[in-house]
């Protein structure tokens, strides 16, 4: 039941975070809408990065009963373990990228592009780190 | 010859009707590497080799022991 709930969790910020790029790419591409830049952004980044982060930590910390601990000495051995072959992996796969666009004829990367892929790959490293804490 | 180390977690949990899910809780570790440890998948740090002797107070031989792979 428990675990069911965790995995229910999971999907539903797995969704949000989705929603939330979504709702990003129709702002910036359908609706014309430029980016935000200076005051704005930052304003804009603080509050992505307390809801994203802050938000779940304040939720976890206030349902913290005197239950099973959700971290132990394996959780952290496998996460860093996790952590030390996404690195790597995302490493390669970068560089294989890099030699196929310099193959293909590609001389220049815009910063966007760099971003959107970074936050990508964060995303995707993030959401793994969930699934495999749970192993 | 290749060594692996073998436990009597299980055996020994199973004797005394203790469940998983109380050892985790008064170990103050996962559910989940108490399953591990039992199913041989998982070799715990040497501070958690201690604390399982404690808790169920026997010999480090009783609960820990070498066997040929």
């Amino acid at each position: 039941m428990r675990k069911g709930k965790k995995r229910y969790e999971l999907l539903l910020y797995s969704f949000i975070t989705l929603c939330c790029f979504i709702g990003l790419w129709i702002g910036l591409e359908l609706a014309g809408e430029p980016f935000p830049s200076g005051t704005s952004f930052i304003i804009l980044t603080l509050v992505g990065v307390v809801s994203g982060i802050g938000l779940p930590i304040l939720v976890s910390f206030v349902r913290r009963r005197k239950s099973l601990p959700e971290m132990d000495e394996r959780t952290v051995r496998i996460i860093k373990d996790y952590l030390l072959m996404a690195s790597v992996g995302i490493g390669f796969v970068s560089g294989i990228l890099l030699l196929i666009l310099v193959g293909i004829g590609y001389q220049t990367i815009e910063l966007g592009i760099l971003a959107i892929y970074g936050t990508i790959m964060v995303f995707l490293t993030a959401a793994g780190l969930f699934v495999v804490k749970r192993l | 010859m290749k060594m692996k180390v073998t436990n009597r977690v299980r055996e020994i949990r199973q004797e005394r009707h203790i469940t998983q899910v109380k050892l985790a809780q008064d170990l103050g570790i996962t559910r989940q590497t108490i399953n591990a440890i039992e199913k041989g998948k998982y070799n715990p740090s040497l501070e958690l080799a201690l604390r399982l002797l404690v808790y169920f107070n026997v010999p480090l031989d009783h609960l820990f022991y070498l066997e040929e792979e």
